[in-house]
């Protein structure tokens, strides 16, 4: 008896609770523009640099509603509808069904992984609602042509690649001390193979002849071997391209067999997470360079903009944002954009408005880098990848020259491992 | 030649420490004949404890090692004794198929637990230990690896020590091979049960500490070291103390070796081959007893 | 008596129809791939359930499924259907090859080389480049409306060929458990010697019913491969989608004809979302409901027969 009157009363007020949620909602959606974020937050190797991401992004729409939301919206809030999408692409994909036609987002921002991106964004594309591409590189994301799919803040995973040559053909030409022989270690993924085939054709092109080429599966309990191999090999150069974990594990080896080597360069992702110095440790991580999508510190925060993020973030996570946090942060300001330009919350709208993006020495720009305008694929070709150097646990930007602080003079060749 | 030599002995480094991650599971599994999907997540869990004793008490690792080993053992008793008992009880005329489904979501659950508790950065113990090497000629070995090498065999030993001399270990040994027989002679087998899942859980305390010693924890390794753990079990023989230690040794020889010659994108194939055949043509294990 | 028999025809409308309750393509996605899980549980249990041979390697077969169908229609544009017929084809075959060796073992140790099996085949799928794409995985090409080669924009293309894939599975689950065939695989399971001494020729069974599972597998891969438009080894050959389709059957109560199904109903209701609240759920169910399930679905089957 009791019992079923305490059931009536919940029902009664349930109800009430999702009559009062449908009035509200109808009433609310008017001022707030609905934005899907889909990044890996667990489940993944990825999910360290999905957390930072998800971080950096939250802070930008903190940012833009606190400054008034959307000006050309009557001040309407961004709304973050985050999902984490596990690195699974099938999650990906149902998720993405879910935000468009549940949720009803007006754009979405995603994924990081190659892999999860490329199918997920077909959905976008389908039901026709933007997707701003962050950080994944695979070629393909853009080149199929889609009308709403945007890349701002990435080019394909050759230009990574593209970017380490040309900096090892320039470190060896301004030091006199020039590679012969080089080694090309890659996670057996799409992406490592992107890079790798651009590595191994322009090693081929400066004249060094690759004497070690081999690929792990990503993940891998024990990479011991593979650095034992590459060893014996006896490269004057390394170039690595690794998520976080392998990244971590290869290095560590490195250090601990002593594989000497004039420089070994990393691609950026697991050699410039957050966690990679304090878990390799300082010493063994010393002198490693890596390209990077973003310059760092000293050379990108220079206005009160970025001051803003930069203080913001260190004051809550205690910990300095890296090129994905910064990417991601820049992402949602490059969406406020298009919004102001857009006046409108459709989806149309705002892929039009996204189109004509063109962004020159503005905030933005000055915090990620580079200039942003799309081509006709929606590919933003001004990106560029800079090189750095580790030292003493923290990462000096050494290519271009022009932004190397000052007073950071670079070490190439780095010192045998007995002398240091 | 100095990379094969230098191959040859990490082969054996790493085998001892994936041997005594199997021992614990050889044991639960030939006393209890239950397959436990959870046991990477727990070698997880040792990780993770060695890693806060190192950065949180300020342990050196070594010294870590017997706070890590007390805490699974009283993990494994509460384990065994709350949680997978009730299960095995319902169905133990048979195959314990619940268990299986059961210690799969625990396995889910204590990786979605960890990753709450800890986050999904990669964590390495604090201090320099772990880095220190030896050099012999040409040759390198890191602390961790000798640790490894000296404290597996120190272990492995130590069990069957155990298993031949005491009472305890006499009963246990009773138990797994003949339950019936063993509750007539006045053996109670849950007790024994759960004492042999507690010094499985133990032991992988000590594999877990060696471990993070050369690999980063995060809270899906299990994933990487579990299933591995199973093939060494069944390759050295299900319930063979020894033979956990000499299939361990045997993967660890595989990978290492085998990577010298093929690309290392092979070598889970090749562990995974020639356990397929181990298992063709010695059904039993290399180290296992034949059974009726 | 009467009401039984009106659950029949009453059920297949109302999974006919169903997708008219869904206003959004989301929804329906979500009970398509529950669906695909229960004919994949359907499929296991045949060898698994029925026959009592616990496999944790079926994975092997979906991706034999999914990779022989995409690399016919990419390389020789056969279509989708026909390459289904041909993956299950070699999925029977390979079953074969994997059980000769397998049978031999019993219980766990089964359990573990059909898992190892798998492994081998993935890792073998990651180390190939051109014709299998290696660790990128196969894109299915699109052609959007095209259900003769097994394309389609609406989901509900998908949903009745799962349907009608549920629907076989079912029959052949029916089949397998009331024929002199199921009988001997009862049989097998429940005390191999005794069977053999009763003449039933043990191996020979467990084969064709091992032949059986793994060709219904490779099916119910061709389809996945059809409806995601992308695989790769991670996905379909993967030790997690082997131990999820044995768990499906298990939970819902292997052996029975309505387990399957209803366990994939389960963990449709909890994986999708991934949430660890729902993993705690989906434990509590592993410890206390799963006995109360498959006592539920034995007595469904007993009032069946």
């Amino acid at each position: 008896m009791k019992r079923s009157r305490m059931w009536r009363a919940a029902t009664a007020a349930a109800s009430a609770a999702v009559l009062a949620g449908a009035l509200g909602s109808a009433a609310w959606a008017a001022d707030t523009v609905k934005v899907g974020y889909l990044i890996p937050l667990s489940g993944t190797a990825a999910a360290a640099i999905g957390q930072e991401m998800s971080r950096a992004t939250h802070l930008a729409v903190d940012h833009i509603n606190e400054e008034g939301g959307i000006k050309a919206l009557g001040g309407a809030k961004l709304q973050l509808v985050e999902v984490d999408t596990r690195g699974d692409p099938q999650v990906a994909i149902t998720e993405a069904e879910r935000l468009i036609n549940v949720e009803k987002v007006s754009v979405l921002i995603g994924a990081f992984q190659s892999s999860v991106t490329f199918p997920a964004s077909a959905i976008a594309e389908k039901y026709q609602v933007p997707w701003i591409v962050d950080l994944s590189a695979k070629a393909e994301i853009t080149e199929r042509g889609f009308k709403y799919v945007f890349r701002p803040t990435q080019i394909p995973s050759s230009g990574n690649a593209d970017s380490a040559a040309d900096f090892i053909a320039w470190a060896g030409k301004t030091t006199g001390k020039q590679p012969k022989t080089g080694a090309i270690v890659y996670e057996n993924t799409d992406w490592g193979q992107d890079l790798a085939n651009t590595m191994r054709k322009r090693m081929a092109e400066m004249g060094i002849k690759v004497v070690f080429d081999e690929s792990y599966p990503p993940n891998s309990p024990n990479l011991r071997p593979l650095v034992v191999k590459l060893k014996g090999a006896h490269p004057d150069v390394i170039s690595m391209t690794s998520y976080t974990g392998d990244a971590v594990q290869l290095q560590k080896l490195i250090a601990q067999l002593r594989v000497d080597a004039m420089a070994i360069v990393g691609s950026a992702a697991g050699h410039v997470d957050r966690t990679f110095v304090p878990t390799v440790g300082v010493k063994a991580a010393d002198m490693v360079f890596t390209t990077n999508g973003w310059a760092g510190y000293d050379s990108a925060i220079t206005t009160p903009f970025a001051r803003r993020f930069w203080d913001q973030y260190v004051g809550k996570y205690q910990a300095d944002p890296t090129e994905f946090g910064v990417t991601a942060y820049a992402d949602v300001w490059i969406l406020k954009d298009a919004l102001e330009r857009a006046g409108s919350a459709d989806p149309k709208a705002i892929r039009d408005a996204l189109a004509k993006t063109d962004m020159k020495d503005n905030d933005i720009t000055r915090l990620v880098g580079y200039d942003i305008a799309f081509d006709s694929k929606n590919q933003n070709t001004l990106k560029r990848f800079v090189v750095q150097q580790i030292k003493d646990g923290k990462y000096y930007t050494v290519w271009p020259s022009k932004l190397t602080p000052a007073g950071y003079k670079m070490v190439w060749p780095v010192p045998d491992w007995s002398d240091r | 030649m100095t990379s094969i030599l230098q191959a040859l002995f990490d082969g054996l480094a790493s085998g001892a420490i994936y041997g005594i991650i199997a021992l614990g599971l050889s044991l639960q599994f030939g006393v209890m004949k239950i397959i436990n999907f959870a046991h990477g997540s727990f070698l997880m869990v040792a990780m993770y404890l060695t890693f806060w004793a190192t950065s949180l008490l300020g342990l050196h690792l070594l010294a870590a090692i017997p706070l890590v080993v007390a805490v699974l053992y009283l993990v494994g008793w509460g384990t065994q004794r709350w949680l997978i008992e009730p299960v095995y009880r319902k169905e133990a005329t048979r195959e314990p198929i619940s268990v299986l489904i059961f210690t799969t979501g625990l396995w889910i659950f204590l990786d979605n637990l960890f990753l709450v508790l800890a986050g999904p950065d990669y964590r390495t113990p604090a201090g320099d230990w772990a880095n220190g090497v030896f050099v012999l000629g040409d040759l390198i070995f890191t602390y961790p690896q000798v640790a490894g090498l000296v404290v597996s065999v120190l272990v492995t030993l130590l069990l069957v020590l155990f298993m031949r001399y005491t009472r305890l270990g006499r009963a246990i040994r009773a138990t797994g091979q003949d339950r019936e027989a063993a509750s007539v002679l006045g053996i109670d087998s849950a007790a024994v049960y759960r004492t042999s899942f507690a010094i499985g859980l133990a032991i992988l305390g000590v594999a877990g500490a060696l471990l993070l010693a050369i690999f980063p924890v995060d809270p899906f390794i299990g994933d990487l070291f579990g299933v591995r753990a199973f093939i060494i079990v069944v390759l050295g023989g299900i319930g063979s103390i020894g033979g956990a230690l000499a299939g361990g040794l045997m993967v660890g020889l595989i990978e290492s070796l085998g990577a010298q010659f093929l690309p290392i994108t092979y070598s889970e194939a090749l562990i995974f081959a020639i356990f397929l055949a181990v298992l063709y043509f010695r059904p039993q294990g290399l180290f296992g007893v034949e059974r009726a | 008596m009467a009401a039984r028999a009106l659950l029949l025809p009453l059920g297949a409308a109302g999974a006919l129809l169903l997708p008219l309750a869904f206003g959004n393509p989301y929804a329906l996605s979500v009970v398509i791939l529950a669906l695909l899980y229960a004919y994949l549980a359907l499929s296991w249990n045949l060898i698994g359930g029925i026959t009592g041979q616990l496999s944790l390697g079926h994975a092997a077969y979906f991706g034999i499924g999914a990779y022989t169908s995409t690399v016919l229609f990419a390389d020789l544009g056969l279509t989708p259907w026909l390459g289904m017929l041909a993956g299950a084809v070699l999925a029977g075959i390979a079953a074969v090859v994997i059980g000769l060796p397998c049978f031999r073992l019993r219980g766990a140790y089964y359990a573990l080389a059909t898992l190892a099996a798998a492994v081998i085949l993935k890792v073998v799928v990651e180390n190939s480049n051109e014709l299998l794409g290696g660790p990128r995985g196969l894109d299915v090409r699109l052609l959007h409306d095209a259900p003769l080669y097994f394309q389609h924009t609406s989901k509900l293309f998908y949903y009745y060929v799962v349907l009608l894939l549920v629907g076989g599975a079912l029959a052949a689950n029916r089949w397998c458990l009331r024929s002199r065939f199921g009988y001997y695989l009862t049989a097998i399971r429940n005390d191999q010697e005794a069977a053999a001494a009763l003449g039933v020729d043990a191996r020979r069974y467990k084969l064709l019913a091992a032949v059986l599972s793994a060709a219904m597998t490779a099916i119910g891969g061709t389809f996945y491969a059809q409806y995601a438009l992308f695989i790769s080894p991670e996905k379909v050959f993967g030790v997690h989608l082997s131990v999820q389709i044995a768990v499906i059957c298990i939970i819902g109560g292997r052996g029975t004809l309505w387990g399957p199904l209803l366990g994939a109903l389960l963990l449709l209701m909890v994986v999708m979302r991934f949430e660890p609240r729902g993993v705690i759920a989906l434990l509590g169910r592993a410890l206390s409901g799963s006995r109360r399930l498959s006592g539920k679905a034995a007595k469904v089957r007993r009032e069946a027969a």
